[in-house]
């Protein structure tokens, strides 16, 4: 299957939050097709297993030239998954469509994906014992629908499609702000971030000195993650060297011990 | 009959089998978290009996069962080790003035004797100064002592990580996996060392025994606690 993004343009964006609303809608849907519950009358609690979009309010700059900036956290579906490759129970896969799925009855609640994530996306819920975050919705991708985010959109603020296709129109959309507001607009995640993440299956269209902003680091990183997979890997080396080394020395002990008993013999003998 | 002296006392000897098979079970389940491609077998050891308890339809599922399993028990033995650990570290810290595992001294000077030490014992096989412990025993005895407080320090916090902030539960995770494979490198030095090689027999028998190992051996092989121990009975006794 081709790899199928989306991507999110904060210059077209109406801050409807029309789409969290539909994230929400569509797995309260969910749970009733897979016959898990009754639709839930409310929308506005960030139910962790059924809420996978989080507008997050702020205000930069001071008064005149203060302004709001909605920074929109979601996951990013990174080509590189740290998530995925920390995930002890191999709960979290990322399917064909290219979207990083937790699998709900694998998920053992140990939160490790939160101490991997760069972007602070997986969220724990305490009374499922289990971590969720979005998964692009990808039982609709895989059978022709777009996500309910990019559905519920009605700027085309967000929008979805094969790779070439979202990376051509948001290279478009950005060249074109650019031109049209004299700031510089960047397409967050269509060439590989860094080696820790690569390439997002979410990229957003944003000005690149409102990049902290809009939380976009140039390069997103977990350290102690990186230092934790290289104590593991030394760990090993060293287990194994130890191993060897108490067998050759224990090798070495049994060849003087046999010398000392042939001495010892010798000199009965002698005797 | 030998004169005997006293190695390790009963509160050492109990505290030390009761590690044992702690640090079995923490590295029984702690191994799978920490590395599931390696070590996913052993998740699959706890679920497999679950499995025909709950409703499992895969191996997948059997591991992910097993995993939690895992995080049960090591939670659980985190808590009677502790229950382990404080009565011990009491009456240790109690008497910080009589341990063995001081340095004999701080700098190139002392370390460079300590190796020859070591070297003379354990590759050239002869007679050493050394006091009770060699200084590889007192490096592994403060290995031991940091690392068990650093795991139980950054498992309590990770324990409670939905109290903590993001990046303390981050340096916590790290802690504790360093601590693990620090003191799982020390172990598998240290039961071969105490164990497997018989150099250090007497000492082994003290320990899994009734604690006392016969004068000569001490006079001969760790003269320098024969001195401690003669000069501690002059100043009991009067010369």
């Amino acid at each position: 299957m081709t790899q199928m993004i989306q991507c999110y343009d904060t210059q077209a964006c109406i801050r409807c939050f029309s789409c969290m609303v539909n994230c929400g809608v569509e797995n309260r849907v969910r749970l009733q097709r897979d016959a898990r519950g009754t639709m839930d009358r409310t929308v506005q609690q960030a139910l962790p297993h059924l809420f996978h979009l989080t507008p997050r309010v702020k205000e930069s700059g001071i008064y005149p030239d203060g302004r709001r900036i909605t920074e929109f956290h979601h996951c990013n579906h990174c080509e590189n998954a740290p998530c995925k490759q920390i995930c002890p129970s191999g709960a979290i896969t990322q399917r064909a469509s290219g979207a990083v799925v937790i699998q709900e009855d694998l998920c053992i609640g140990c939160q490790s994906c939160k101490d991997a994530c760069p972007y602070d996306v997986p969220t724990f819920s305490p009374e499922r014992n289990k971590t969720f975050k979005c998964h692009q919705c990808y039982d609709r991708v895989e059978n022709g629908l777009k996500p309910a985010c990019v559905a519920a959109c009605p700027t085309e603020a967000l929008f979805s499609g094969t790779r070439e296709e979202v990376a051509a129109e948001a290279s478009k959309r950005a060249a074109h702000y650019t031109k049209a507001t004299g700031t510089a607009y960047t397409v967050y995640g269509a060439q590989a971030v860094n080696a820790y993440v690569g390439q997002l299956g979410w990229l957003t269209i944003a000005p690149e000195k409102d990049a902290d902003l809009y939380h976009l680091p140039a390069s997103p990183s977990r350290p102690l993650n990186v230092m934790r997979d290289v104590v593991k890997v030394g760990g090993g080396v060293a287990a194994v060297a130890v191993v060897a080394g108490a067998a050759l020395h224990f090798s070495g002990w049994l060849k003087k011990r046999s010398e000392l008993v042939a001495r010892e013999h010798e000199q009965q003998q002698d005797k | 009959m030998n004169e005997k002296v006293i190695a390790f006392t009963k509160m050492q000897i109990w505290f030390h089998k009761h590690v044992i098979h702690f640090m079995a079970l923490f590295i029984f389940t702690g191994l799978p978290i920490l590395s599931p491609a390696a070590f996913g077998w052993m998740a699959w050891i706890l679920g497999f009996p679950l499995s025909a308890v709950f409703d499992v339809h895969s191996q997948a599922q059997t591991i992910a069962l097993g995993l939690q399993a895992a995080r049960v028990l090591h939670w659980t033995c985190a808590f009677f080790f502790t229950l382990t650990v404080i009565p011990f570290a009491l009456v240790m810290l109690a008497r910080w003035r009589d341990w063995q595992i001081y340095p004999d001294g701080i700098g190139i000077g002392p370390m460079k004797d300590g190796l020859e030490q070591l070297k003379r014992r354990y590759i050239r096989y002869t007679d050493a100064r050394m006091g009770k412990y060699n200084m590889g025993q007192k490096g592994m005895a403060w290995l031991m002592i940091v690392g068990v407080a650093g795991m139980m320090l950054s498992g309590l916090a990770l324990m409670l990580r939905t109290q903590l902030p993001l990046e303390w539960v981050g340096v916590a995770r790290f802690v504790h996996d360093l601590f693990f494979v620090a003191i799982g490198v020390g172990l598998i030095a240290h039961i071969y060392l105490a164990a497997v090689l018989p150099l250090n027999r007497a000492g082994l028998k003290a320990m899994f025994g009734d604690g006392e190992i016969d004068a000569e051996e001490v006079r001969h092989h760790h003269p320098l606690w024969w001195e401690k121990l003669k000069r501690a009975e002059t100043r009991r006794t009067g010369p």
